[in-house]
């Protein structure tokens, strides 16, 4: 019986170790500061975003052996700057070690064009990525969006 | 006296201006978690998770001038979805934050699952700002151009 047990015990740690290593989770951005006012609690973050455009260009087509200048059109990958207001009053910023900051050292360290990691999930992002970044890095978890009211 | 003055003013506009940093320029570097590697082919499978805010439509209770009333409000709801990308190493660069360039056996030396990863996001080395950031551990990718498709016979 309790070698039954024992292989009982040993196979579910296998079954432990063959199941896939929980995902990180979504991996901290990377923004600068624009602009701080401590008395609103407020920051503006700098975020970039890839936006998708269609730029046209001309190709040479012979049809029935006449050449002919067509206008085509391919999607062209673009970054572009976003500014972004954070409530950092209502937010939490961290260091890479876990610890949380007063909201006065965060308006002292968040100086303009600093750059600081911003959470993916509005949660503290997992010690695989607090790890990857440089200790003096700040994290900033902001908080969920606000309700909006269903239009009437 | 007055040269004094302008002389002291533009020392001091100087010093701020050297002291404060420059805007990064170009898009930040991100973060990849390395999911599987194959060496033979130079190809290595990240695992990014998006979240994505989805909007639920909620129903709840409030009491308006002494009657109940049922309200309908809508919350935005993080959900997370799992990607797996390729990225090919063939023809990309590998750098440290110090902006020094890793041999390609360094880089699969270093390279282990569920490592974390900087990715260029545009092809160019990542600003300066950006790479301050980053645990000096840590290996930037940076890949190089798209290959183009192969056409179909």
């Amino acid at each position: 019986m309790r070698r039954m047990a024992l292989t009982l015990t040993l196979m579910t740690a296998a079954g432990a170790s063959a199941q896939p290593a929980p995902s990180p989770g979504p991996a901290p951005s990377f923004a600068y500061v624009r602009k701080t006012t401590p008395d609103k609690g407020h920051a503006i973050l700098v975020q970039t975003t890839t936006v998708k455009e269609m730029v046209p260009y001309v190709e040479r087509v012979f049809l029935n052996g006449v050449a002919r200048d067509v206008t085509k059109y391919k999607t062209v990958l673009r970054f572009v700057e976003v500014d972004t207001i954070y409530d950092l009053a209502a937010s939490r910023v961290i260091t890479p070690d876990g610890k949380q900051l007063a909201i006065d050292e965060v308006w002292k360290r968040l100086q303009k064009n600093t750059v600081v990691a911003i959470s993916g999930n509005f949660e503290t992002p997992s010690a695989a990525f607090l790890r990857s970044l440089n200790a003096e890095t700040l994290v900033a978890i902001p908080a969920l969006p606000k309700l909006e009211p269903q239009p009437k | 006296m007055k040269s004094l003055l302008t002389l002291a003013t533009l020392l001091t506009a100087t010093v701020v201006a050297h002291t404060q940093p420059a805007a990064p320029f170009g898009p930040p570097p991100t973060f990849k978690v390395v999911n599987k590697i194959d060496k033979m082919k130079s190809e290595i499978f990240f695992l990014e998770t998006v979240v994505k805010l989805v909007p639920q439509n909620v129903q709840r209770v409030v009491i308006v001038n002494g009657k109940q009333e049922t309200i309908t409000e809508t919350r935005f709801v993080p959900v997370m979805e799992h990607q797996i990308s390729l990225f090919n190493v063939a023809n990309s660069r590998a750098i440290t934050t110090d902006g020094k360039q890793l041999p390609i056996e360094e880089v699969w030396n270093r390279l282990k699952k569920d490592a974390v990863v900087a990715v260029s996001a545009d092809g160019n080395t990542p600003a300066q700002a950006f790479l301050r950031v980053l645990n000096p551990e840590v290996i930037v990718l940076i890949p190089g151009p798209p290959t183009p498709a192969k056409k179909l016979p």
